[in-house]
C-alpha cells in the first residue's frame, strides 16, 4: 500500500502518527516532538488540521489546540533580525 | 443506487419533470405565444441581480434569498436577466413556426457566431441533437462582460424544454 | 518548446508584461515579468519542484500562494525560496535543491523509516553528533547555505525604522481592503500590507460573477471588484499601501508589529488599532500516494489558471463538491481543459450551490457523489486515480473501485482559517468545525483582542462577499474606536449589518450563523481578563 502522507515537509505518514498515539504520545505537544509533525517548513499549515483529526478520532472529541505559535511566522533571514552593535 | 434514483441535489442536475413540479418551466401555450424567461435556480441563496435588472418587474423575489419567479404575462423576453445571472441559470424559451428556440448564457471558447451549427446538450451534458445559432446573440456589456448571450434554433420544439448548453465544434 | 500558457481565454486577457529569460539548472526558459518563478517554470513543463526530506519523494506545488512550502528552490544563490511568490527577473538563476540521497529514492520509498529519524540517528556519543549531522544534511535536507548569501547585505532589525499610524491592516484581500476604504474615507491614517506584489487577495483569481446584493458585489466579477477597490484605495492619500510586505511577528508588550520588506529589510509599525485579515490555508486529504506532482489544491490551480494563465494539465479530476471545487471545475472548462469528474463522499447532496453544479454538469462534467479517492497513480507525476464508491457508513463498497485517467487532481475540501498572527495577540481560541477550524472568540465589534479586530476567512470561512461586508464593518467600528464616529458611521454600520444578515438568511448559512453566535461575546475585554 502506498504511503499516506500527513506531514509533507517531514514525511510523516498516517501510520507513523497512529503508531505514536498508540504508544502513548496522545497529546499534540508530545506527538509533535516524537514525530516531527507540524515542525517543518510550512509549520503545520497543511498538516495541523489533519493531525488534530487523527488525534480527535482517538480521543473522541474536537481538540481545541494548535501548536504554540511564536514569531517569526514568515521565513526571514537571520541577518534581518539582529541589531547592529554600536561601536564607539 | 443509480444516478436516476438520486434526487436533483445529489445528482447535480434536474430532470424536466422535477422542474415542472416546481413550476419553473413555462407551459407550451406560453412559449408558443412569445419568448419568455425561465429561472432554473431553485435554492435559497443570497442573490438579486435578476429582479433588479428586469425593467418590467416581471421577476419576483420574496427577499434576498428567495428564488426568483417569472410572471410570464409581464415578461417580454428581452434577455437582460439571462446576461446578468451569476449562476448562469436563467434561460429564454420560444416555440415558433414549429421550431424550438433556447437563449442561454455562454462563457467558453470558441466565441459563438450567428449561423454556426452546434451540438445541443441537455442538463445532464448528454448530446441530444444539432442546432443553429440565431439572433439574438450578442456579447453582454457592463459587469457581465464578456459573457455571450446565445440563441439556438432546433428542429424539434420539444427539445427546447431540455437543451441548456451547446458545444461549438472546433475548426 | 513546451509552453503550457493560455493565450485565448473567454473572460481574461493576460497582460504578462515584458518577456525575460530565467535559467533553470543552467537551461534558459521563457518567462514574463508579471509571472512568479513557479508559474513560469510550470509553463515550461517543470512539474517536480523539490523533494521531501526523508523519502526524497518528488513534490510539485500545492497552494501557489506562498504557504505550503512545497515549491522551494534555490533562487540566485538563496536557498529555500518559495518560488510561487518570487517574481521573475531577467537572468535569474534557479536551481533544484539536489542531494545524494535523491538517487536512493526508489529504495527509500519501499522502506518504512521512523519519523524524524534523520534528527535522531547517531546523536550519542557527543563527539559523533556534529560529523554525523553534516553527513545527514548532505544526504537529506533542504537547501545549502553559503558562508555569505548573495544579495543585499543583512540589515539591522527594524532597518526601515518605525512607523506610527492609527490603523494597521494586515491582509489586502476583500476584508482588509474594504476596512481600509471605510476607515480611510473618514480620515484615519492607515497602513495596509500584503505579502504578494499586488493587493486583491483571492479576488484576483475569481473570474465568475458574484452573488449577494447588487448594491455591493452581485453581478460583478471578482477580479473587477478587486480592481475597483484597489483604485478606491489609491485615491485616499491617508492610506499607505505596502506590498511584498509580510507580517513576521507581533509583540504585545511593546505594541509593535514587525514585518519583512523586500531586500531583507524589516519595518516596525506601532498602531492604535490592528485588523488581522490574513485569510485561510487550503486543506488537503490523506489518501495513498497523496503528495506527488499533480496533486494540487483547488485554489492553487485557480491561481495558476486565472492569475498567470498557465494550464495545470490536460485532464483533471476534482475532489470535493463545495463551491470552490465546483467553481474551479468551471474555470477549467473555460480554459479548455477536460474535467473527468467531480467526486465527493457526501450522501445528502452536492455541498455547494446547486447552480454551480448544474452549470458544469450541462457541459458534460459528471458530478459523482458518494465516492472518494483511494489512490493517486504515478511515481513522478499523476497518471490517474483509483476511486471507490462508499457505503452509507462511509466504508469503501466492495468491488466498486474504478480507474480514472487524469494528469492532475485538485483537492477542494475546505479551508483552515489562518491562526498564526491571530495567536500572537493572546486571544482565546476555539476549534469550531463549522467555521473551518481554529478561530478566536470575538465580540460584536469584531474585536478579538483589546486593540485588534478580525474579518473575513481569518475569523470564519465563508465567501468573498461576506468578507467584504465584515471588513467594512470592522473598518467602521475602528473609526468609532478612534473617536471619529458620527451619525453617518452608525447608519452605515446598520446598513452593513442588515445586508450581512440578509446574506446569511439562506439555509446554507444556518449552521454558520449559529456557530458565529457561539463565538461572539458582548465585550472581548471581559473574556480575556
Amino acid at each position: 500500500m502506498a504511503k499516506k502522507i500527513v506531514c509533507r515537509c517531514h514525511d510523516v505518514t498516517e501510520s507513523d502518527i497512529e503508531a505514536a498515539i498508540e504508544a502513548g504520545y496522545n497529546d499534540l505537544e508530545t506527538l509533535k516532538r516524537i514525530t516531527g509533525v507540524t515542525t517543518g517548513h510550512c509549520q503545520g499549515k497543511t498538516c495541523l488540521s489533519l493531525t488534530m483529526d487523527i488525534l480527535g478520532r482517538y480521543k473522541g472529541a474536537r481538540l481545541p489546540q494548535t501548536t504554540r505559535i511564536r514569531a517569526p511566522i514568515d521565513p526571514v533571514t537571520l541577518g534581518s533580525l539582529v541589531t547592529k552593535k554600536e561601536t564607539k | 443506487m443509480s444516478k436516476e434514483e438520486l434526487n436533483a441535489l445529489q445528482r447535480g442536475y434536474h430532470r424536466r419533470d422535477e422542474l415542472e413540479e416546481l413550476d419553473v418551466l413555462p407551459p407550451e401555450e406560453t412559449v408558443k405565444e412569445k419568448r419568455v424567461a425561465l429561472i432554473e435556480c431553485v435554492e435559497e441563496i443570497p442573490c438579486n441581480p435578476c429582479a433588479v435588472v428586469c425593467r418590467l418587474d416581471a421577476i419576483e423575489k420574496d427577499g434576498l434569498c428567495a428564488p426568483g419567479t417569472v410572471d410570464w404575462e409581464k415578461c417580454s423576453g428581452c434577455t437582460m436577466c439571462v446576461a446578468v445571472c451569476p449562476g448562469l441559470s436563467i434561460f429564454l424559451q420560444q416555440i415558433k413556426d414549429g421550431k424550438g428556440y433556447v437563449t442561454m448564457p455562454y462563457e467558453v471558447l470558441p466565441a459563438p457566431k450567428v449561423g454556426m451549427t452546434v451540438k445541443l446538450m441537455d442538463r445532464s451534458g448528454t448530446v441530444v441533437g444539432e442546432g443553429k445559432i440565431v439572433n439574438p446573440t450578442y456579447q453582454a456589456k457592463g459587469d457581465a462582460y464578456p459573457r455571450w448571450v446565445v440563441t439556438v434554433e432546433m428542429d424539434d420544439p420539444a427539445l427546447s424544454y431540455e437543451v441548456r448548453a451547446i458545444k461549438i465544434p472546433e475548426e | 518548446m513546451v509552453d503550457w500558457r493560455i493565450y485565448d481565454h473567454p473572460i481574461l486577457e493576460f497582460d504578462r508584461g515584458k518577456e525575460v529569460t530565467i535559467y533553470l539548472d543552467g537551461k534558459p526558459m521563457k518567462a514574463y515579468e508579471s509571472e512568479t518563478v513557479a508559474a513560469a517554470l510550470y509553463a515550461n513543463g517543470l512539474r517536480e519542484f523539490s523533494k521531501s526530506i526523508k523519502y526524497r519523494r518528488p513534490r510539485g506545488f500545492f497552494c501557489a500562494i506562498g504557504r505550503c512550502s512545497a515549491c522551494m528552490m534555490e533562487v540566485d544563490g538563496v536557498p529555500n525560496v518559495r518560488t510561487c511568490v518570487a517574481m521573475c527577473k531577467e537572468g535569474m538563476q534557479i536551481k533544484r535543491q539536489k542531494y545524494p540521497a535523491d538517487y536512493l529514492n526508489p529504495i527509500l520509498n519501499l522502506m518504512k523509516l521512523p519519523p524524524a529519524v534523520y534528527m535522531r540517528l547517531m546523536t550519542r556519543p557527543s563527539f559523533i553528533y556534529k560529523p554525523a549531522m553534516t553527513v545527514m544534511r548532505e544526504l537529506t535536507g533542504l537547501g545549502k547555505f553559503k558562508k555569505t548569501l548573495p544579495g543585499p547585505a543583512p540589515t539591522t532589525m527594524g532597518s526601515e525604522g518605525t512607523l506610527e499610524t492609527d490603523f494597521l491592516v494586515v491582509g489586502g484581500g476583500p476584508a482588509g481592503m474594504q476596512a481600509s476604504i471605510e476607515a480611510g474615507q473618514r480620515g484615519a491614517n492607515i497602513i495596509i500590507i500584503d505579502d504578494k506584489d499586488r493587493l486583491g487577495g483571492q479576488l484576483l483569481k475569481q473570474t465568475h460573477t458574484f452573488f449577494s446584493d447588487v448594491k455591493y458585489a452581485a453581478g460583478k466579477r471578482g477580479f473587477k471588484l478587486g480592481e475597483q477597490m484597489i483604485a478606491q484605495l489609491s485615491e485616499l492619500p491617508n492610506v499607505k499601501v505596502l506590498t511584498e510586505t509580510a507580517a513576521v511577528g507581533y509583540y504585545p508588550k511593546e505594541n509593535v508589529m514587525l514585518m519583512k520588506r523586500p531586500g531583507n529589510a524589516t519595518l516596525k509599525v506601532k498602531a492604535k488599532k490592528y485588523l488581522v485579515a490574513t485569510g485561510a490555508y487550503e486543506k488537503t486529504l490523506v489518501f495513498e500516494n497523496n503528495d506527488i506532482p499533480g496533486v494540487y489544491g483547488a485554489g492553487g490551480v485557480q491561481t495558476l489558471l486565472n492569475v498567470f494563465g498557465v494550464k495545470p494539465g490536460n485532464r483533471g479530476i476534482l475532489l470535493g463538491t463545495g463551491n470552490v471545487a465546483l467553481m474551479v471545475a468551471y474555470h477549467l472548462i473555460q480554459a479548455g481543459i477536460e474535467v473527468a469528474g467531480v467526486y465527493a463522499p457526501s450522501f445528502r447532496r452536492v455541498r455547494g450551490y446547486f447552480v454551480h453544479a448544474a452549470k458544469i454538469q450541462r457541459h458534460g462534467v459528471p458530478i459523482v457523489t458518494r465516492h472518494t479517492i483511494v489512490k493517486a497513480l504515478g511515481k513522478d507525476e499523476v497518471k490517474g486515480a483509483i476511486m471507490t464508491r462508499l457505503n452509507p457508513d462511509y466504508t469503501p463498497a466492495e468491488g466498486s473501485q474504478f480507474h480514472v485517467d487524469c494528469d492532475f487532481i485538485c483537492i477542494g475540501v475546505g479551508l483552515n482559517p489562518a491562526y498564526d498572527l491571530v495567536q500572537l495577540f493572546n486571544p482565546q481560541m476555539v476549534n469550531n468545525g463549522t467555521l473551518g477550524g481554529m478561530v478566536p472568540i470575538r465580540d460584536k465589534t469584531f474585536r478579538f483582542a483589546p486593540n485588534a479586530y478580525i474579518a473575513g476567512d481569518c475569523g470564519s470561512i465563508e465567501e468573498a462577499t461576506t468578507a467584504m461586508l465584515e471588513g467594512g464593518l470592522a473598518g467602521l467600528y475602528v473609526t468609532e474606536a478612534l473617536g471619529r464616529g458620527d451619525e453617518g458611521v452608525t447608519a452605515k454600520i446598520e446598513e452593513y449589518t442588515h445586508t450581512l444578515e440578509e446574506d446569511r438568511g439562506s439555509p446554507f448559512s444556518t449552521r454558520l450563523k449559529a456557530a458565529i453566535e457561539e463565538i461572539t461575546v458582548e465585550d472581548i475585554e471581559e473574556v480575556l481578563n
